[in-house]
């Protein structure tokens, strides 16, 4: 191609210099004041959405609760290593027959039957239980193994409570049934250890009913953003 | 495991064939074996005390599991009963391998995994906590004749056997949740690369 290249444009030969053209404001000033722009007749325009709530995490929060009453129940096993197991009154003036977690006072047996070792195992395995529950709630990780200790230390404190507490009836029928004299009641009475273990056992047992329900109330709620989601 | 693939997700349009996970059926193994020795347990005695006069044993009293003291026509004073917490494990045990097996069939373990460790590890504490209280009775009792004259207490089997059981259960609980599942044929493949 020959002849002048007419791209870009360029002015003709001559012409005077034209400048770019500048922006123009509007001739008239909105009503209202510069600021107010939606003036236009039409629909009412919507309110701005609000965000998302975020659903409550039943799920974390069932888990908190059983890792509150398993270091409840971890608590009160630990407490009862320090009290008194059984005690028996024969009567006649004699001295009652104590027995701790860690001794008896009557020395009966060379070495006393020593209830407070599975007792602190068993405490301690609560309170990890517990405590691996509670860090679960930051980190998901943990959820599976704190789950699989807390189980165990359940199934630890039942059994404990379970079989000492059948311990200390059988005795107290075991003595009530030979009773030596007929005329002098002896009686066999639960000590505080007894009763906290036993109570340490319903509490572990209540904290199963959370512990089952948070991972059904976990699947729920992912079905449900899974849903929102779509 | 040889030389099989694992894979988490199939292409689309393909089904994948796979091998059960052989990990999750060995969990199921263990706790079936737990709940065996957790049974084996009640028939067994705690211990057994013998008594001797010139050198002739004249009683032998033998505690075992329901608390009745076989020999004896009096009975002990205090009797240990371990029947219930080892019933229920072996109940809870029988519930995991139960979703153990199920759980192999699948690549991920998913709830019934779960279900199957929490299972085993329920029925670990509960054998773990039978044993425990077991053994610190059996101390005191075998001590109660040392040092006495024509009388002997022997340890019986129970507690060694509960505490294998215990061991078991918590291999199972450990197991149930590993593995992955290999796959032995993917059906629909010829399109996909």
């Amino acid at each position: 191609m020959t002849g002048p290249s007419y791209w870009p444009p360029q002015p003709p030969p001559g012409a005077p210099p034209v400048s770019p053209p500048q922006f123009a404001p509007p001739p008239f000033a909105p009503p209202g004041g510069p600021g107010a722009v939606a003036w236009a007749p039409g629909l009412a325009a919507a309110p701005p959405a609000l965000p998302a709530r975020s659903p409550v995490d039943v799920g974390a929060v069932l888990r908190l609760v059983a890792a509150g009453l398993l270091l409840l129940a971890g608590t009160l096993t630990a407490i009862a290593c320090f009290l008194t197991v059984l005690t028996i009154d024969f009567g006649a003036g004699d001295p009652p027959f104590e027995a701790t977690a860690w001794s008896d006072g009557g020395e009966r047996l060379p070495t006393p039957i020593r209830w407070g070792i599975p007792m602190a195992v068993v405490a301690a395995a609560l309170v990890a239980g517990g405590v691996l529950l509670l860090v679960s709630r930051w980190s998901a990780s943990l959820r599976g193994t704190g789950t699989a200790v807390a189980a165990a230390a359940v199934g630890g404190v039942v059994a404990v409570g379970w079989m000492l507490g059948g311990y200390v009836s059988d005795l107290g029928d075991a003595i009530r049934g030979i009773g030596v004299d007929p005329d002098v009641a002896t009686e066999v009475e639960s000590g505080g250890a007894t009763v906290l273990v036993v109570v340490a056992l319903w509490t572990a047992l209540a904290a199963l009913v959370p512990l089952v329900l948070a991972p059904v109330l976990d699947a729920v709620r992912a079905r449900a953003a899974v849903g929102g989601a779509r | 495991m040889g030389g099989a693939t694992t894979a988490r997700s199939a292409a689309p349009g393909t089904v994948r064939v796979l091998r059960p996970v052989r990990v999750r059926q060995v969990s199921a193994g263990l706790a079936v074996g737990a709940a065996v020795a957790g049974l084996l347990s009640l028939a067994l005695s705690l211990d057994t005390t013998r008594y001797f006069f010139d050198g002739e044993e004249l009683q032998a009293v033998t505690r075992t599991a329901d608390g009745s003291v076989a020999g004896d026509e009096t009975g002990a004073v205090d009797t240990l009963v371990w029947t219930g917490p080892t019933v229920v494990a072996v109940v809870l045990l029988g519930l995991a391998a139960l979703a153990a097996v199920l759980a192999a069939r699948t690549d991920r373990p998913g709830t019934l995994g779960s279900v199957a460790q929490q299972l085993a590890a329920g029925a670990a504490g509960l054998l773990a906590g039978a044993t425990g209280t077991l053994v610190v009775f059996a101390v005191s009792d075998v001590s109660a004749h040392e040092g006495a004259e024509g009388v002997v207490t022997r340890w019986g089997p129970a507690p060694a056997v509960l505490l294998v059981a215990a061991v078991l259960a918590a291999a199972a609980a450990l197991t149930a949740r590993r593995g992955r599942a290999p796959v032995l044929a993917t059906i629909g493949a010829e399109d996909t690369p």
